[in-house]
C-alpha cells in the first residue's frame, strides 16, 4: 500500500504510535503470563491487544501483519476457553510472534510494506502447538475482523471504506449482499455466547463485513438480545439460515440487500467517522495520555523562552512608566497586567517543563524481556527486580540513556552472574538476581544496577593497568570506564566486565552529563551507579561576577562556596593552592583561565569568594568576585565561534534579557591542572 | 532565468552580498553584550528572540581598520541549520534581483579576499559586488585570516 495522501500518512503515523503502545502491553503481558500461565486478566488482555491489532493493520491494507495478530488472536481465544494451556514450546511460539510483529512494525515506520516478511513459519508453529488449522484464506478472516471491527454503536451500519471496498468487491464477484437478524431468546442467562455462536459460524462460510453490536470485543451483554449482521456470499440464503439453528437463537431473518438499498448502505457516510474511530479506540487502550512528537514539545519550550523575556522587558518599562508622575489609574492597572503575566509565565514554564519529563518506566519496561531472552540464551536463571519506575526524567535524557544501561545490564548477565554450577559452588541460590532501580537524590537522578554475581577481579584489574598497591581497590574498579581498557579477548579473565564500559562511560559523562561508578567485592557481586541530571534544558546555576561579566556555574558541579584568606592558601612557585578538606586543591583565578592566562596564578586579596567545583577527575577552586545569585537557567546552544577554547556549555538569556554563558567545569578544571596551558 | 533576490551591504569601500534567502532579519546595532573569551573578529552577543546569537564584525574578520559604530550600521542575522549568526556590517545598501548568468561564473581573489570565500563577482551599474560564502566565514577557524 503506497502513502502518498495526507490522510493516509496521518493514519499510518496515528497507527504506528498505537502500534508501539500496544507492542509495550503485550510484552508486558506475555511476560507476566510466562510467570503465571493462567492469569485471567494477562489472557484476556493479550487477546484484546492481538485484536486491536489485527483489525488496524488490516485497516490499513499490512495483510501479513494482520494474519498474524489473527493467528494470536486465535491462539488466546482458545486459552480463553480453556481450550489450550499456556505450554513452554507454545510460550516460545508465542514470543517468535511477538518478536516478528515488532519487526513489521519497524519496518513500516521506515517506509517499507510487510510484504516481504515471511509469516508462514511463525504461523506454522503456532498451529501446530496451537492444536488447529487455521482457515486458508487469510485475506476473507482479515476483511471479517475489520468488519467488526467498526462495531459501530448503531443498528444501521455505516461503512467504513474498507467495509465499503468490501461491499463493491462482493458485489464484482457476484455474491449478494445479505443483511441478517436474530433474536437471543429472553432465556439465555448470558446472551452474548449465544450470539457469538451464530456470529462465528458465519464467518466460516460467509463474508461477515459488519455486524451490530460489535462481536468482538464483547460489550454489555443486554446489547445481544438482537443481532444484525452485514455480510456477503453466493451460498444459497436456507444455508446461511441454517447457521441459526443454535438453541436460544430465535426469528432468523434473512433479506438479501436490492440494488436501492446496497447503493444507500455505500452512501450513508458517517459525519461522524473519525470521532467514533478514536472513541471506540480510547475505550479499547486505557490511557490518559497522547504522544507528541518531542520537536514540538521543543517548539513550545522556545516560545515560553522567548515570552519570558519579553515579560521582562514589560516589567522594566513599568518600572520607568511608575517613576513618572501621572497617569496614576493607568499605572495601577499596568502592573496588575504585568503581575498577572509574571504569574502566568511561570507557571506555563512549569507546566511544559513537566511535559518534558516522563516516567523512567518507559524505558525500563523494555529489559524484562532482554533479561528473560538473555538469561534462556546463557542457561542462567535470573530474577529480575526492578524498583521506582515512576521517577521522572527529562525525555532526552531517556533517549540518550537507554543504549548505555541495555550495556551494562547485558554486561551483567553475560559476565557478572555466574553458571548455576559455579553458584551452588559458592553456595549461592542458583537463581542470581538482577536489580535495577531509579530514585531522586536533590536534583540528581540516581539509577543503579546492581547483581550477586562474582564481582570485578580487582587483582587482575590492577595487573593489567600496571597500578601501584597505594591506590584503593575501589579506585582501581573505576578503570573499567577507561577508554579501551579492556578488549573481547580479556572478557573472561576479567570477568569481562570492561567490554564496552568505556563507551557507556563516555555516552553518561558526555552526552548525558552524567556520571558514572562501579562499586564491586570479589565474589559478592557489582553495582553500577549513574547519576544523572534531571533535565538537560534546565540548569540550576549559581550566577557569579568576574571582572565585570556575569557566569553560571552549575550547582550540580558545585562542592561548596567558600570565603579565601591568606592562612589558608599554600604556595608552590607559580601555583596557589587551597587547604580543602584536608586535600590540596588548585586555586584557580578565573578571569585568567577564561582568557587563556591561568599560567600567571590567582591574585589574592584579603577576602575573596571561592567556588569549590568538583568532576570526577578532580577539584578546583575558582577565584570570583561575586556570588551573585542562585537561578534556574534555560540552557541555549552556542555558536563554536564563540567556544573554541570550549570553555563553556551553552549560554543562557535572564529574565531581563542579559546574556550569561554557562561555565563547562570539567574543562576548567581540567585546564588549572595542565597548569593553564590549554594549547592556545 | 529566475532572478534571485540579494542583499546588498557595504564594508569599507566595498560592495558585497549575500542571497536574501540566507537572512533571517537585519536588524539595528544594539544591546550587544562583549565576550571577553571570543575572538577579536567577534563584536560580542545579541539575544535575538531568546537566542544566543554571536556577531561577527566582517571589518575586523576582513582586517579592515576599526571604526567607530555609527547609526548606519547593520546587523544581519543569518541562520545555517540551528545556529544563528549576526553579521556586522556598515551599511545595508539594497535588495537586488540578479539573473544567475549575469555572475562571473569563476570566483576569484577580489578586494584581497580569497577566492574560496567568493562565490562570484558581478557589474551592477556603477560599482562591482562581490558574492560572498558567508558560512564558508562563518566556519572557517579564527586563526585563519580570510584575506591573502
Amino acid at each position: 500500500m503506497a502513502f502518498t495522501g495526507l490522510d493516509e500518512r496521518k493514519l499510518l503515523r496515528a497507527f504506528l504510535e498505537e502500534a508501539e503502545e500496544l507492542l509495550e502491553k503485550l510484552n508486558d503481558n506475555l511476560l507476566r503470563l510466562e510467570k503465571d500461565a493462567s492469569n485471567p486478566d494477562s489472557i484476556n488482555e493479550v487477546f484484546r491487544l492481538t485484536h486491536s491489532l489485527k483489525s488496524e493493520s488490516a485497516l490499513l491494507g499490512f495483510a501479513r501483519l494482520s494474519e498474524l495478530a489473527h493467528r494470536l488472536e486465535d491462539v488466546f481465544d482458545s486459552i480463553r476457553a480453556e481450550n489450550l494451556t499456556l505450554s513452554r514450546p507454545l510460550m516460545d511460539a508465542i514470543f517468535s510472534a511477538s518478536d516478528l510483529i515488532h519487526e513489521i512494525i519497524s519496518r513500516i515506520s521506515r517506509g517499507q510494506t510487510d510484504s516481504e516478511i515471511d509469516t508462514r513459519t511463525v504461523i506454522g508453529e503456532l498451529e501446530q502447538l496451537g492444536g488447529f488449522g487455521f482457515r486458508s484464506e487469510p485475506e476473507q478472516s482479515i476483511e471479517a475482523a475489520t468488519a467488526a471491527a467498526a462495531g459501530l454503536d448503531r443498528g444501521e451500519p455505516t461503512l467504513k471504506s474498507f467495509q465499503r471496498f468490501q461491499v463493491s468487491e462482493a458485489l464484482e464477484r457476484g455474491e449478494k449482499i445479505c443483511r441478517l437478524t436474530v433474536r437471543v431468546s429472553d432465556e439465555a442467562q448470558l446472551k452474548y455466547p449465544r450470539a457469538y455462536l451464530v456470529f462465528n459460524s458465519l464467518e466460516l462460510i460467509t463474508n461477515v463485513i459488519h455486524t451490530f453490536p460489535n462481536m468482538t470485543v464483547p460489550q454489555d451483554d443486554r446489547l445481544y438480545e438482537q443481532l444484525t449482521v452485514l455480510l456477503s456470499s453466493d451460498l444459497p440464503e436456507e444455508r446461511i439460515t441454517a447457521v441459526c439453528a443454535v438453541d436460544l437463537i430465535e426469528e432468523p431473518k434473512l433479506e438479501v440487500l436490492d440494488r436501492t438499498q446496497v447503493a444507500e448502505l455505500l452512501s450513508r457516510r458517517d459525519e461522524g467517522q473519525k470521532a467514533s474511530v478514536s472513541t471506540s479506540r480510547s475505550s479499547r487502550i486505557e490511557s490518559s495520555s497522547v504522544r507528541v512528537d518531542t520537536n514540538k514539545l521543543n517548539e513550545i519550550w522556545q516560545l515560553v523562552g522567548e515570552l519570558t523575556i519579553y515579560k521582562a522587558q514589560l516589567s522594566q518599562l513599568h518600572d520607568r512608566l511608575s517613576r513618572r508622575r501621572g497617569n496614576e489609574s493607568i499605572k495601577g492597572e499596568v502592573e496588575r497586567a504585568t503581575d498577572s503575566l509574571e504569574r502566568i509565565t511561570a507557571e506555563m514554564q512549569q507546566a511544559i517543563m513537566g511535559t518534558r519529563m516522563v516516567p523512567i518506566a518507559v524505558l525500563f519496561n523494555k529489559f524484562p524481556r532482554l533479561v528473560r531472552d538473555l538469561s534462556r540464551k546463557l542457561g542462567k536463571n535470573v530474577e529480575l527486580d526492578i524498583q521506582g519506575k515512576d521517577t521522572e526524567i527529562d525525555r532526552t535524557i531517556v533517549e540518550g540513556l537507554s543504549d548505555p544501561l541495555t550495556h551494562i545490564i547485558r554486561n551483567s548477565l553475560d559476565h557478572g552472574l555466574e553458571e548455576p554450577e559455579e553458584r551452588r559452588k559458592a553456595n549461592k541460590p542458583e537463581v542470581g538476581r538482577i536489580s535495577i532501580s531509579a530514585h531522586q537524590q536533590g536534583g540528581k537522578i540516581v539509577i543503579e544496577v546492581a547483581d550477586d554475581g562474582r564481582g570485578l577481579d580487582v587483582g587482575k584489574i590492577r595487573k593489567k593497568a600496571g597500578i601501584d598497591s597505594e591506590i584503593s581497590d575501589e579506585e582501581v574498579a573505576q578503570h573499567i570506564f577507561s577508554p579501551g581498557f579492556s578488549t573481547k579477548e580479556d572478557v573472561t579473565d576479567l570477568s569481562g566486565r570492561g567490554v564496552g564500559m568505556d563507551v557507556v562511560a563516555t555516552r553518561i559523562r558526555e552526552d548525558l552529563k552524567g556520571e558514572v561508578d562501579v562499586r564491586s567485592e570479589s565474589g559478592g557481586g557489582t553495582l553500577i551507579r549513574i547519576l544523572l541530571p534531571l533535565t538537560l534544558t534546565i540548569l540550576h546555576s549559581l550566577v557569579i561576577s568576574c571582572a565585570g561579566y556575569y557566569y553560571a556555574v552549575p550547582v550540580q558541579d558545585i562542592k561548596e562556596t567558600v570565603k579565601i584568606s591568606e592562612q589558608d592558601v599554600i604556595v608552590e612557585e607559580k601555583n596557589v593552592y587551597y587547604d580543602y578538606e584536608g586535600q590540596k586543591i588548585a586555586i584557580l583565578g578565573l578571569q585568567s583561565v577564561l582568557l587563556g592566562r591561568a599560567d600567571e596564578g590567582a591574585q589574592l586579596g584579603p577576602d575573596n569568594d571561592g567556588v569549590v567545583v568538583e568532576q570526577r577527575r578532580g577539584r578546583a577552586c575558582l577565584l570570583v568576585d561575586e556570588l551573585v545569585e542562585e537561578e534556574d537557567l534555560v540552557i541555549k546552544p552556542i555558536s563554536d565561534l564563540l567556544n573554541h577554547r570550549r570553555l563553556f556549555s551553552g549560554a543562557t538569556v535572564l529574565g531581563d534579557g542579559r546574556i550569561i554563558f554557562i561555565l563547562d567545569t570539567a574543562r576548567i578544571i581540567e585546564i588549572g591542572e595542565s597548569g593553564g596551558f590549554d594549547g592556545i | 532565468m529566475m532572478g534571485e533576490k540579494y542583499v546588498v551591504f557595504q564594508i569599507g569601500e566595498g560592495n558585497y552580498s549575500i542571497p536574501l534567502e540566507e537572512v533571517t532579519q537585519i536588524i539595528r546595532y544594539e544591546n550587544v553584550t562583549d565576550v571577553p573569551t571570543a575572538p577579536p573578529f567577534i563584536d560580542g552577543v545579541i539575544n535575538f528572540g531568546g537566542d544566543v546569537v554571536p556577531v561577527v564584525n566582517l571589518r575586523t574578520r576582513f582586517s579592515l581598520e576599526h571604526a567607530e559604530v555609527s547609526r548606519k550600521n547593520r546587523i544581519i542575522v543569518v541562520q545555517k541549520q540551528d545556529l544563528r549568526y549576526g553579521i556586522l556590517v556598515d551599511s545595508v545598501r539594497e535588495i537586488l534581483d540578479l539573473e544567475r548568468d549575469s555572475v562571473a561564473a569563476e570566483a576569484a581573489s577580489v578586494f584581497g579576499m580569497k577566492a574560496e570565500f567568493v562565490r562570484g563577482i558581478v557589474k551592477i551599474r556603477d560599482y562591482l559586488l562581490v558574492l560572498l560564502d558567508v558560512f564558508k566565514i562563518l566556519s572557517t577557524s579564527p586563526e585563519i585570516s580570510i584575506m591573502e
